[in-house]
């Protein structure tokens, strides 16, 4: 008996020591948190005017422009798990390396790109800290909460926008300019109403000498075929520019589209698919996130917004929608389904038609929820409004991601001040 | 090896029952594991059923925003790639086989097999890569010329790239060869020696024994094929890549893109979760494509056992 119990115990005590080697071997690692003694770590905090209060937070100051809020970050190692939209994932990698600085390396901002919708499941199943999507919390998901009683706030974080991107090889750029189009036609090409480069509603809107390069050629309507933020914020615009797209149409992360059924579009995976897919297929008409066409120096059509005016995607471009956006956004607990309609073909001079923000979810009943959660309370509020703040600077700002213009940062930061108690 | 035995013997020796249990459990974790699995599919699939009934296999549609789901295009695209895929691979599979056992001289027959070995070893994506980049185009601009386009009206049009559901059954034909070749050649190396040596001393032909000798593993061919098959319905990012991505109901339109079930999970889990019923949906897609598996699975071992 004892001869068949000693090899089976001398195994398992190996697995043991083995898992609890692996175990302790992390703090020492190469891997995961860089580790320095508890008492120098103050000094890597490289924000201004740093104290500590009697509870043993160390109290930052963060500025952007002439807004200039304080935060509180916990001297104790507090995780941040975060999720959702693939949009902003590389902004958002870039601002946790970031933070992770700023706070002395006490907090650590995991963000995985699960996709917006996932983000927000996750996030409603508390499997998340914190959701970012492209779009504000969905309706089913708001009942939810409502009928929940749960209190949690929505945040914008960053802009983005979405740029027309073409291949017609007979269009002269240094010449005519990027092309000229308007929403409703973008809208009947995609709904197989216009079916050639030559039709009269594109021609008139270019400049006289360059109407006659335009070709007697089948356009070619890429799009999509992955669900995408990038996909519901392009079906957004349509829909408010065209009410038959409205009806027949819709607006989603994926949409039926008519034009395929013709035999004149498809779907490609990606913004690199897409874009791939339009420099090689002639006469082809698609849509990327503006961040990928500038960061791969695509030119873009120029779009006539709401006062007729041409206009060539760009960062001041997209503020000039978010600032008049700002002035309509809503209660942070209140259904925010209208916020992304507001940003949509607003008027102005300069103002871009087709422009989007990265929304972030968050609970504020965290600290009553669990105990001993009030740290990470208090870390979510300092990463935020250190992103809202320092994290729109442009040295802090991913090549292509549009800033929020300090009305809005500075309504969202009340936000999260009001609500997010600890 | 030598650190298996020595392990086996130390903690075994003389309780060699100990050493089965461990393997029993390994093969217990495996089953619980594919039962688990099936439950999930069969547990979320379900809702999709009762929503759309049989309409869910019998209909072309897939919208979130007016929650109708049909995928019908994508279980067509899938069983008609899968079949071109794999009617081009039996060709080329048996084609090779033979050349490596039967025609290629002794030194050369190792550097061959190693080498259509190797093949299987690519990665789908770089598969994938060349198929959109250097395959596709060709083939697109093959049945975009006469006479090939004259099948037009009825095979429809490639799209840009030259991205269709042939490209695709082309490059899934491409990737299973290797695998189906190995089989192949190895049934026939199998073939005891005596019966080459009485086939040509009855005076046949080198053509007449090759024939006779796949005839006698007829069944190690099928199996190979079916087992292919299996592969190419569930390939998904290379088939994503130049299949075209498009809702094509008139998915016997081989010249024109489409779609099938694995790429189609491909595209659209991600955002899944925003609408009520595309996970349910797309769950009972997976469970439909396991179903298919499942029957392949079935098949061959029913005809291999009859062999």
């Amino acid at each position: 008996m004892l001869k068949k119990i000693i090899p089976i115990g001398i195994l398992i005590a190996i697995i043991i020591i083995g898992a609890v080697a692996l175990f302790m071997y992390k703090p020492w690692g190469g891997v995961g948190v860089p580790t320095q003694p508890t008492d120098t770590r103050n000094t890597a905090v490289t924000a201004t005017a740093t104290t500590t209060t009697s509870s043993g937070m160390i109290v930052l100051t963060f500025t952007y422009e002439d807004l200039s809020v304080k935060a509180e970050i916990p001297r104790k190692e507090v995780l941040i798990t975060g999720g959702g939209s693939t949009f902003v994932n590389p902004q958002m990698q870039a601002w946790a390396q970031k933070f992770r600085s700023v706070s002395g390396g006490y907090v650590t901002v995991n963000y995985q790109s699960i996709g917006s919708g996932a983000g927000e499941a996750k996030w409603f199943d508390k499997a998340l800290d914190f959701g970012a999507s492209d779009v504000p919390i969905s309706k089913t998901t708001y009942d939810r909460l409502i009928s929940r009683k749960a209190s949690f706030i929505q945040i914008p974080l960053i802009a983005g926008a979405v740029g027309i991107i073409y291949n017609i090889p007979e269009w002269d750029e240094s010449k005519c300019g990027p092309l000229r189009l308007s929403g409703d036609v973008i809208a009947d090409i995609y709904l197989g109403k216009i079916l050639y480069w030559d039709d009269d509603r594109i021609k008139m809107q270019q400049v006289e000498e360059c109407r006659s390069l335009l070709p007697h050629e089948i356009i070619r309507g890429i799009h999509r075929s992955d669900g995408s933020g990038t996909t519901a914020l392009f079906t957004l615009y349509l829909s408010t520019v065209s009410s038959e797209w409205k009806t027949r149409v819709g607006t989603g992360y994926t949409v039926e589209w008519p034009r395929d059924a013709m035999g004149y579009g498809e779907g490609a995976r990606g913004n690199e698919g897409v874009s791939a897919k339009v420099k090689g297929t002639k006469y082809s008409i698609g849509y990327v996130e503006y961040s990928y066409a500038v960061a791969n120096k695509i030119p873009m059509a120029a779009l006539k917004n709401k006062d007729g005016f041409y206009i060539v995607p760009s960062a001041e471009a997209v503020m000039e929608a978010l600032k008049r956006g700002a002035k309509d956004l809503p209660p942070p607990s209140s259904f925010w389904g209208d916020v992304p309609a507001t940003l949509i073909n607003r008027e102005g001079e300069k103002t871009y038609p087709i422009v989007g923000m990265v929304y972030a979810f968050i609970y504020t009943d965290i600290v009553s929820d669990i105990v001993s959660n009030k740290d990470l309370a208090a870390a979510l509020s300092a990463f935020f409004k250190w992103v809202l703040t320092e994290g729109q600077k442009p040295e802090n700002i991913v090549t292509g991601y549009v800033p929020l213009p300090k009305e809005l940062a500075a309504k969202a930061i009340k936000y999260i001040e009001d609500y997010l108690k600890y | 090896m030598g650190a298996l035995r020595l392990f086996e013997r130390s903690l075994f020796k003389k309780n060699r029952e100990y050493f089965f249990l461990l393997l029993a459990l390994a093969n217990i974790a495996i089953v619980f594991i594919v039962i688990t699995i099936n439950l999930v599919l069969a547990g979320q699939g379900v809702r999709i059923f009762i929503k759309e009934g049989l309409s869910f296999i019998t209909t072309s549609a897939w919208s979130g925003v007016k929650e109708s789901y049909g995928i019908l295009f994508a279980l067509g695209g899938t069983l008609v790639t899968g079949g071109i895929a794999i009617a081009i691979a039996a060709l080329l599979a048996i084609g090779s086989a033979v050349t490596i056992i039967e025609i290629l001289p002794s030194w050369a027959r190792a550097f061959a097999s190693t080498l259509t070995d190797l093949s299987a070893a690519i990665p789908t994506v770089i598969y994938g890569l060349w198929g959109l980049f250097v395959l596709s185009p060709v083939i697109g601009g093959l049945i975009s010329t006469p006479p090939l386009s004259l099948l037009t009206p009825y095979l429809g049009s490639p799209g840009s790239l030259g991205t269709s559901l042939l490209s695709a059954s082309i490059l899934l034909s491409i990737m299973i060869v290797p695998f189906s070749t190995a089989i192949i050649r190895e049934s026939l190396a199998r073939i005891p020696k005596y019966i080459d040596e009485a086939l040509y001393s009855l005076g046949l032909t080198k053509f007449e024994v090759v024939m006779i000798k796949l005839r006698y593993i007829r069944t190690s061919i099928l199996t190979a094929l079916m087992i292919s098959y299996g592969r190419a319905v569930g390939e998904t990012v290379a088939v994503a890549m130049v299949i075209g991505n498009v809702l094509n109901p008139d998915f016997w339109r081989i010249f024109s893109p489409g779609y099938t079930i694995a790429s189609l999970i491909a595209d659209q889990y991600q955002n899944a979760e925003a609408y009520t019923y595309m996970v349910p949906a797309i769950f009972g897609m997976a469970l439909i494509l396991f179903l298919i598996g499942l029957g392949i699975n079935i098949y061959v071992s029913i005809i291999s056992r009859r062999g």
